[in-house]
């Protein structure tokens, strides 16, 4: 536990619970960001967990009702028992509580993905793995990362003050979004996973993927990453097959058991499902967000839609198992990199998942130097946070403007968001690349350096 | 070469580049900008105004007003009644009954209070007033939507209220016209308002239930369909041979171009002379057969600025802005007299004139199939023919901006670079994390602090003035003065804490490339939703920014740059561009007398801020929140 002795953990945590204390005294600001849409979206809103615990506790009715409630029947269940203990009025503490736990798992999980990828290079370095960066001309000792030269205390700090003081998150805490709660459960996953309680972290696995069932995929990383580590600990893997259907079975029994469980909580009345799993997938709802669905639903003929929508939803469940075979080595690049892009192509994305995974950046800071577009896409981050609200106002307050001003600038910021990734993805390939050859530029076969580029 | 860079040579030889042709290629831009947007209104370049949306057919219609005697018998009527008793018996409660009683239309009336922002205790300061409000139903249509026509009962003129006569007994005429005619396909809505700009606020505030801190209206007892459009009519005198058109709404916003086309289509039609406010145009002799007068070039950049000093205050021109708050196309139709022929048929046609011309304009917007959508919403006006669209003018914006933006490339690509080299010292990070909190984020904090105190501090400087028995213009001006001194001060109090240790090149351009950041976000945001308040900041706080970025050695140069920055305090800056004002449009010669100008000055900002805080206007609220702290982190990092 000394990792947590230091004064910056505890100053950081102390002064970010204090910001989110005193901007609760805000009401006007509260309420501004409890409309904005980019924040509220339908799957997290909290009007909308009102809503649904009014219509099942107050009315007897189902919380389904009225389509106007997405969350699962659990969680609503769970919002229902914290209304009571908190009241609604101060429910507002109990975010704040749950956003500082999240930045105390932010900084453990930091701190467990450094100490894996430091342990994991050395072990691979012994192995000889990496003979022929130590044959290449341009040495540079400090290229593999050690505890001593990339600090887990120093860095896991870093990622925790990102994840307290980014404004996304912030106004996410302020606007009351379950989207918090989603956090909670995915870093509760991550920080079992690497811990190796393999079993537990599959329950919150299922349990986001029942809240959002875009994370279904991420069941892909964590079994590579399962396998590395068995690696790394001198197992023999006798049947990577086996290993694969064992892990992805259990998965998806924990996963019906947690729909089980939901039902039972329902009744067996199965309205839920269009209402939450169906909702996501069919993307019904089509007001706009930060993503990249509503403007083409929107201006797109009926017929095509279903067409379109498979497309679409494809693109979040594609890239998973390739990227995996890519990053094999690399297991916990590949974990970060797949959570980004889930957050990038799914139906009613939130700002604050934007905040979470940046957060988790400096965990991989090492990447930085090997970046290529870092001023490119840092511009079109904040050129698309900073202009969206004033896109959406002259859009549909001001009415100088029309749809395709906040359009461009969800375009921009989605895009940006993808050059980031692709950005982290390069870096680590580049990385790798050096690790197994060594710095010498090789030669083309006319004789000229090869240049490195991503195809 | 070596894989472990990250960028290929390529890259390299780009930002070697903008290194190398940077400053040539700022000043070339920054100059080009200039002239290009001086250029602007010239023969070449403009684009003349034409009407977008097909369904307005403005000038069509035949006139369904004959003669002038009713009119005329309803401006002596209210002449008669301010004449007498001192003015007392011309209220709303008259334009009440004259539409109740006399018109037999749907009217009522609405009290106010406005109390003052900047006052604690509830009852001092609260001043009232009562509008009048009357709906002519369309009689074959379903009452969706409508048409407001609003008039001030008083307009201010300079040294005393001076009574719309004229623009009121026009409501009469068109309500008269609203109930008899069947062609009406949208409610017309007659408002007259009192107090000026707070009585047509508590007015639209009512209409859409909008709630404001300082202006409390009742509750309206009617309403009509979803509102098209709004002609708001000032007429100070009944003799008028010249209509003005004022178009400036709250915080930049114009209204619809088609709106405005079409009033000057169909003046032109009635051969009526009509223009801008206060336009200037060489050809003085106003050729009514000319379709469109030839451009000239001088008097339509002069126009140009003039309407961009009118739209970077923020301030609306004149009652119609509000409407624009609530996506309603609105204009301001105000007379004036340029010659004093007192010929009775003269007179008489020019009234039938101006009529006519507000009723065809009512009866083009009653064509509408749909809301104002086509044309355009974001241009710039060099005469009442011409236009300049946002498509011309960007360029000229982003060319005066791009030494900053050449700056942030070149300035990154020395932080990146340099970060390549130091990486094998592990230890260089955690000291530079030291510099940057020691040189970046007090700076910035302290910065951003004196913003949020000048933003939150009004009532306190106010009260404070109060305690020392000053007025509150002058304790207003006087505490916003005392609290620039505080920032010129800043440097003298921390200086030891600014410099920072170790690596200093790193953090103290990481130091500059967040300033710059910041300008470049501050100004890129508002040049979207006021262009020139962001133009008249862009064309001078660029080349200031790099003036105070760049270290000089020479003492000479290092004084210019001190007292450029100050300057370049936002203040001062803003009130030279006042001054200019004051002495190009307005002919006031403030240059020989300094102690009038102060005295001036002080009144109109405390006029400008407590109108910015009834109207929620952000002008103010913006400059203070950023302006300021970027010039004041600007002003510390020059000074080290």
């Amino acid at each position: 536990m000394s990792k947590y002795r230091s004064s910056g953990f505890f100053g950081a945590l102390f002064l970010g619970a204090f910001t989110r204390l005193f901007l609760t005294t805000n009401q006007p600001l509260r309420q501004w960001l409890q409309n904005r849409l980019e924040i509220s979206t339908p799957l997290t809103s909290w009007n909308r967990v009102l809503e649904g615990v009014y219509l099942k506790w107050s009315l007897n009715s189902s919380s389904y009702d009225g389509d106007l409630v997405h969350e699962i029947p659990m969680m609503i269940n769970i919002y229902h028992y914290l209304i009571q203990l908190f009241t609604n009025r101060h429910i507002i503490y109990f975010f704040i509580l749950i956003d500082c736990l999240n930045s105390i798992l932010v900084y453990t999980i930091s701190y467990k993905i450094i100490q894996f990828n430091c342990i994991m290079e050395n072990f691979n370095k012994t192995n000889g793995k990496y003979a022929r960066l130590f044959e290449s001309k341009e040495k540079k000792y400090d290229f593999l990362i050690t505890e001593k030269n990339f600090k887990p205390i120093f860095w896991s700090l870093f990622a925790m003050v990102c994840y307290l003081f980014n404004p996304l998150n912030l106004a996410c805490c302020m606007s009351q979004t379950t989207v918090l709660i989603q956090h909670f459960v995915l870093l509760i996953w991550l920080n079992f996973l690497l811990n190796g309680k393999i079993f537990m972290s599959y329950i919150f696995l299922a349990i986001h993927a029942n809240i959002a069932v875009y994370s279904l995929v991420l069941i892909v990383p964590s079994i590579s990453f399962i396998r590395q580590k068995k690696i790394f600990k001198r197992k023999q893997i006798k049947s990577e097959f086996n290993l694969i259907s064992k892990h992805a079975t259990v998965f998806v029994l924990l996963f019906a058991c947690v729909f089980m469980f939901n039902l039972y909580l329902e009744n067996f009345n199965t309205r839920f499902i269009d209402c939450t799993y169906l909702f996501i997938l069919k993307v019904r709802d089509l007001v706009p967000n930060m993503g990249l669905f509503w403007y083409f639903l929107t201006e797109m003929f009926d017929h095509f839609i279903t067409f379109f929508i498979y497309v679409f939803q494809l693109n979040a469940f594609l890239y998973s198992i390739p990227l995996t075979l890519r990053l094999k080595n690399e297991p916990l690049v590949n974990l970060l990199i797949q959570i980004g892009l889930l957050y990038v192509f799914k139906s009613y994305p939130n700002i604050g998942e934007t905040g979470l995974f940046t957060s988790f950046l400096p965990c991989v800071a090492y990447l930085f130097p090997l970046m290529r577009n870092v001023l490119v896409f840092t511009c079109m981050l904040i050129a698309g946070m900073v202009l969206a609200p004033i896109m959406f106002y002259l859009w549909l307050g001001s009415g100088g403007g029309n749809a395709n001003f906040y359009f461009a600038i969800t375009l921009v910021y989605s895009v940006g968001q993808i050059f980031l990734l692709v950005d982290v993805f390069y870096a680590c390939l580049k990385r790798e690349f050096i690790k197994l050859n060594g710095s010498n530029v090789p030669l083309n076969t006319d004789g000229k350096p090869a240049n490195f580029t991503l195809e | 070469m070596s894989l472990y860079k990250s960028d290929s040579d390529n890259k390299t030889k780009l930002f070697e580049n903008v290194i190398k042709f940077g400053p040539v290629l700022s000043i070339l831009g920054y100059l080009s900008g200039i002239v290009y947007f001086s250029l602007l209104p010239h023969e070449s370049l403009i684009h003349g105004t034409y009407i977008s949306e097909n369904a307005l057919l403005p000038g069509l219609v035949t006139s369904d007003i004959y003669s002038t005697d009713s009119i005329f018998n309803y401006y002596h009527f209210l002449k008669d009644a301010y004449e007498n008793n001192g003015g007392k018996g011309y209220n709303a409660e008259l334009i009440h009954d004259i539409f109740a009683n006399k018109l037999k239309i749907e009217s009522y009336t609405q009290n106010f209070n406005l109390s003052n922002p900047f006052s604690n205790s509830e009852t001092d300061g609260i001043t009232s007033g009562t509008n009048a409000y009357a709906f002519g139903r369309a009689q074959r249509a379903d009452g969706t939507e409508s048409i407001v026509i609003s008039a001030p009962i008083y307009l201010s003129g300079k040294k005393k209220k001076i009574p719309n006569l004229f623009g009121i007994s026009q409501l009469f005429i068109l309500a008269d016209l609203a109930k008899t005619r069947p062609y009406w396909a949208k409610d017309l809505i007659f408002v007259a308002t009192d107090m000026e700009h707070v009585g047509i606020q508590a007015w639209i505030n009512s209409y859409f239930e909008a709630h404001s801190d300082s202006i409390k209206g009742e509750n309206l007892r009617a309403r009509g369909g979803s509102i098209q459009a709004a002609l708001n009519l000032e007429f100070s005198d009944i003799n008028t041979n010249k209509l003005e058109i004022k178009l400036e709404g709250p915080n930049g916003k114009l209204p619809n171009l088609d709106l405005f086309n079409t009033i000057i289509r169909i003046c032109k039609s009635m051969q009526f002379e009509c223009s801008l406010e206060s336009e200037k145009s060489a050809n003085s002799d106003f050729s009514y057969y000319h379709n469109r007068p030839p451009v000239d070039h001088v008097s339509g950049l002069i126009n140009t600025v003039n309407m961009m000093l009118k739209q970077a205050t923020g301030v609306p021109s004149s009652l119609n802005g509000y409407f624009l708050n609530y996506r309603i196309e609105a204009l301001t139709i105000s007379g004036t007299r340029t010659s004093f022929s007192s010929k009775r048929s003269q007179q008489k046609q020019n009234v039938l004139k101006t009529t006519r011309i507000v009723e065809s304009t009512l009866r083009s917007v009653n064509n509408l199939l749909e809301r104002f959508h086509q044309s355009f919403f974001f241009y710039l006006l060099p005469s009442s023919h011409y236009y300049i669209s946002i498509g011309m003018y960007m360029p000229a914006f982003g060319l005066i901006f791009l030494p900053v933006l050449i700056k942030i490339l070149s300035l990154w690509f020395e932080i990146f670079s340099n970060k390549k080299s130091t990486h094998s010292d592990r230890n260089e990070s955690g000291l530079l994390m030291l510099d940057l909190l020691k040189c970046v984020v007090i700076k910035f904090m302290i910065s951003f602090l004196f913003g949020i105190v000048l933003y939150l501090g009004t009532p306190f400087f106010l009260m404070f003035g109060k305690k020392f028995q000053l007025s509150p213009k002058d304790a207003l001006m006087n505490c916003y003065l005392a609290m620039m001194a505080n920032i010129l001060m800043t440097p003298f109090i921390f200086r030891s804490k600014f410099s920072s240790s170790g690596n200093k090149t790193e953090a103290e351009n990481i130091n500059k490339l967040i300033i710059l950041l910041f300008l470049t976000i501050f100004v890129g945001t508002i040049s979207i939703l006021n262009f020139s308040l962001s133009f008249f900041v862009a064309i001078f706080y660029s080349p200031i920014a790099l003036l105070a970025i760049q270290n000089v050695q020479n003492r000479l140069a290092k004084f210019f740059k001190l007292a450029m920055m100050v300057v370049a305090c936002p203040i001062v800056y803003f009130s030279f561009i006042y001054l200019l004002n004051q002495y190009f449009f307005e002919n006031k010669n403030f240059f020989t007398n300094p102690g009038q100008f102060y005295v001036s000055l002080s009144e109109k900002f405390y006029n400008f801020v407590l109108f910015s805080q009834i109207s929620q206007i952000w002008t103010y609220e913006m400059i203070n929140l950023f302006l300021v702290p970027i010039w004041s982190a600007l002003w510390i990092t020059a000074f080290n």
